[in-house]
């Protein structure tokens, strides 16, 4: 299995992402919505991922993993390229908008850790 | 492709004193005194800008610049006194501000003097001079735009055609162009050149296109130009929206996620939403609505942990603004046949060679500034539809001149596209199938995702009877009538009467109203159709056009029907801007009105009163 890997910006080449510290789980791409034609037609929007850090011991830690991705205190969005797996388990390059975590729903503190940290990383566009 | 919505906050170019201790209303002139702000050039306050009275602006009423100002005075539309758009109560002393900032406005015609034939101005002072034999041309410069300024030059380039202008008066033709580009640098072609492009720095502008006709005659519309710069953008991206697109028009609902403060953004400012960038210097197809805002439905919810209050502006476009606007009864008769014992001189009432293309242009430019801000293109029907004299009513403009238009045969409708664009384009049901333009979009069942209709099988008309007169240029008119489905009727409930067409044979009328007969008991109501994947297929209702709808048996329902690439109108469509935390989706629905084979109805003579004369 590979690594999920991450840069700071658009279409920036593998050999240049770095490998994300701690590794993430994740479910792989999602989309935002399926629908489907009159005949089956799989129509498949909003292309996102969400990666999820089980345990962070400090919030010195929490930072750090935030910096990766360009977020911060005060930066609550940033353009990011993302290496994660793709819709058939091979890992892919995406450009995409990560997204600081939601305090209480995507990162909380319960018996002296931050646990289960989710950094969505949403609009999806596959690099060719 | 990211929506973006942008607010107009106008600029203010002008703010002083009102000078004015007994004001009389109607008022139509607003004099001025301790000037704080002025333009170099006072013409820049041109006609069409936006006056504001009192403080906050606007609480005395708001107005239009009706022409350019004379020493120390304002000249404005002729205003009641109050304090909503058209009225202004002018206390003195209060704040007068001109803003920077076009809307649609009414132009209230007035009638000075007693007696049964008082004499009438346009716009308060416009006497009928020889407009009676030359009307002014219409200046169409195509619609509004927004993009983001290119990193490399931080400027927005933009094509602008204004070919579409035409000339109204007989025999006319446009002569000249006249383009004013503001903070703009001209890019290709002249400022005299139907076609040129502009680069813009950041920030907003109307840009103005002036046509002059052979006759000499003018006319000038306005076009709005945002150029963005990311770093400064001055657009909202948090927000979702409703749009609601139909034959006549779009209303929008914007639910805005940040501070929308009416001090910086005033009621009644101009909107514009566009998906994306544009894809070339001419393309508009980004635009998705062109409007002013026009109410705020507000709501506060208190909630366990925060008291939360939206901001929803509800919008409305050119066509939509159309209808707030009071319809002024009119009659026009063609001056030929005026009778100087009772009509020594000619007045607004007539017209030198009347037809229905005219009379909307008549109504749109006399009666509101609807041409000033909006392209109109007319049927194009001219001469084909003359007629010996008319009148018109209506509960607002729109109703007035879309009623005017659907009295050709067939039956036209008034309609504006997602640009804010206004036509006047056949009713597509009621042409004869030959004449229908096809828009090129074809659905299948793997772009619709949900599909709905009822079927019936009892009609729901007995009779459709109309009656009209066939087209002339002579004194005597000759009327005309039909009836559906002939002097049999038929198993319906109903009776409906459709009067006051105007019609070039007896024929023509017969096989639009049997079309209209079998369309009010088509056995399907209209589908109603969601796309698959939020895609809207390029469907414009204002466009009028054919679209093609495929219903194979694989998947018709047990008892339900099969369509093989039929051809019908879309009536409406709803498309809803949702902001989830994955993703922007759309959804996107539409009504499509299935095609039904028609019989002609039969010529049906109307009853004569006697006359004896």
């Amino acid at each position: 299995m590979s690594t999920y890997r991450v840069g700071i910006g658009h279409n920036i080449a593998l050999g240049s992402l770095a490998i994300i510290n701690p590794q993430p789980t994740s479910r792989g791409v999602q989309v935002a919505r399926r629908t489907y034609g009159l005949d089956a037609t799989v129509v498949e929007e909003g292309r996102y991922i969400e990666l999820v850090f089980g345990v962070l011991e400090q919030p010195s830690d929490y930072l750090a993993l935030l910096a990766q991705f360009g977020l911060s205190a005060s930066v609550a969005k940033s353009n990011v390229t993302v290496y994660a797996p793709n819709a058939v388990w091979g890992f892919a390059r995406y450009n995409g908008v990560a997204i600081r975590p939601e305090v209480g729903a995507g990162v909380t503190w319960e018996n002296y850790f931050l646990r289960n940290v989710v950094i969505l990383v949403r609009d999806l566009t596959p690099i060719t | 492709m990211t929506p973006r919505l942008y607010i107009h906050k106008p600029k203010m170019i002008f703010e002083a004193r009102v000078d004015l201790t007994s004001p009389e209303y109607p008022l139509t002139l607003l004099p001025y005194k301790d000037v704080t702000l002025a333009p170099s050039d006072m013409s820049d306050i041109r006609p069409g800008l936006t006056v504001m009275l009192g403080d906050p602006p606007g609480l005395h009423g708001r107005q239009r610049i009706r022409d350019f100002s004379a020493l120390n005075t304002l000249r404005v539309g002729r205003s009641s006194r109050g304090t909503f758009d058209g009225e202004l109560w002018a206390i003195d002393n209060t704040y007068v501000r001109v803003y920077e900032d076009m809307r649609v406005w009414t132009k209230p015609p007035v009638f000075v003097g007693t007696g049964s034939s008082p004499t009438q101005f346009k716009d308060a002072v416009i006497g009928i001079g020889n407009y009676w034999q030359n009307q002014p041309p219409v200046a169409n410069a195509g619609p509004g735009t927004m993009g983001t300024i290119d990193p490399s030059t931080s400027r927005f380039t933009v094509a602008f055609d204004g070919a579409g202008s035409f000339a109204v008066a007989d025999g006319a033709t446009i002569t000249g162009y006249g383009w004013t580009i503001g903070d703009g640098t001209l890019v290709s072609g002249t400022l005299s050149t139907p076609q040129m492009s502009a680069s813009f720095p950041a920030g907003f502008r109307y840009v103005s296109l002036s046509v002059t006709d052979s006759n000499g005659l003018s006319h000038i519309t306005y076009v709005p130009v945002l150029a963005i710069d990311p770093a400064n953008d001055p657009t909202f991206s948090e927000f979702e929206a409703v749009q609601r697109l139909t034959v006549a028009g779009q209303e929008v609902e914007f639910s805005i996620y940040s501070d929308v403060p009416a001090s910086e953004y005033p009621d009644g400012t101009l909107v514009m939403f566009a998906s994306g960038e544009p894809a070339s210097a001419s393309d508009r197809s980004h635009m998705q609505f062109i409007g002013w805002h026009q109410s705020d439905p507000t709501q506060i919810r208190a909630g366990r942990v925060a008291t939360l209050a939206d901001t929803t502006l509800r919008c409305v476009d050119v066509a939509g603004r159309m209808k707030d606007l009071r319809a002024y009864s009119v009659v026009i008769e063609n001056e030929a046949f005026r009778d100087t014992d009772i009509d020594s001189v000619v007045t607004w009432d007539y017209m030198q060679t009347p037809n229905i293309d005219k009379f909307l242009h008549f109504l749109l430019h006399w009666h509101s500034n609807v041409l000033d801000v909006a392209d109109w293109q007319p049927s194009g029907t001219w001469s084909n539809f003359p007629f010996r004299v008319m009148a018109a009513e209506g509960a607002n403009l729109y109703d007035q001149v879309n009623g005017v238009a659907q009295r050709m045969t067939p039956d036209h409708l008034l309609t504006c596209n997602r640009r804010g664009q206004l036509f006047t384009k056949p009713d597509l049901m009621l042409q004869a199938p030959h004449l229908r333009v096809y828009s090129g979009v074809d659905l299948h069942a793997n772009d619709m995702a949900d599909i709905r209709w009822t079927a019936r099988a009892a009609p729901t008309t007995y009779e459709l009877l109309t009656t009209g007169v066939l087209v002339t240029t002579a004194d005597e008119v000759d009327p005309v009538g039909s009836i559906a489905p002939g002097h049999a009727p038929g198993a319906g409930v109903g009776r409906v009467e459709v009067n006051e067409k105007i019609a070039q044979t007896q024929e023509l009328l017969n096989a639009v109203e049997g079309r209209r007969y079998a369309r009010l008991n088509a056995p399907t109501s209209h589908f109603e159709i969601e796309l698959a994947g939020g895609d809207d297929q390029g469907i414009e209702p204002a466009d009028v056009e054919e679209v093609s709808i495929e219903l194979p048996a694989s998947v018709a329902a047990q008892r339900g029907l099969t369509l093989g690439n039929e051809l019908g109108m879309v009536h409406e469509m709803t498309i809803r801007h949702r902001a989830r935390r994955e993703a922007y989706v759309r959804d996107v629905s539409f009504a499509w009105e299935r095609p039904v084979n028609a019989a002609d109805a039969e010529t049906f003579v109307p009853p004569q009163p006697d006359n004896d004369e």
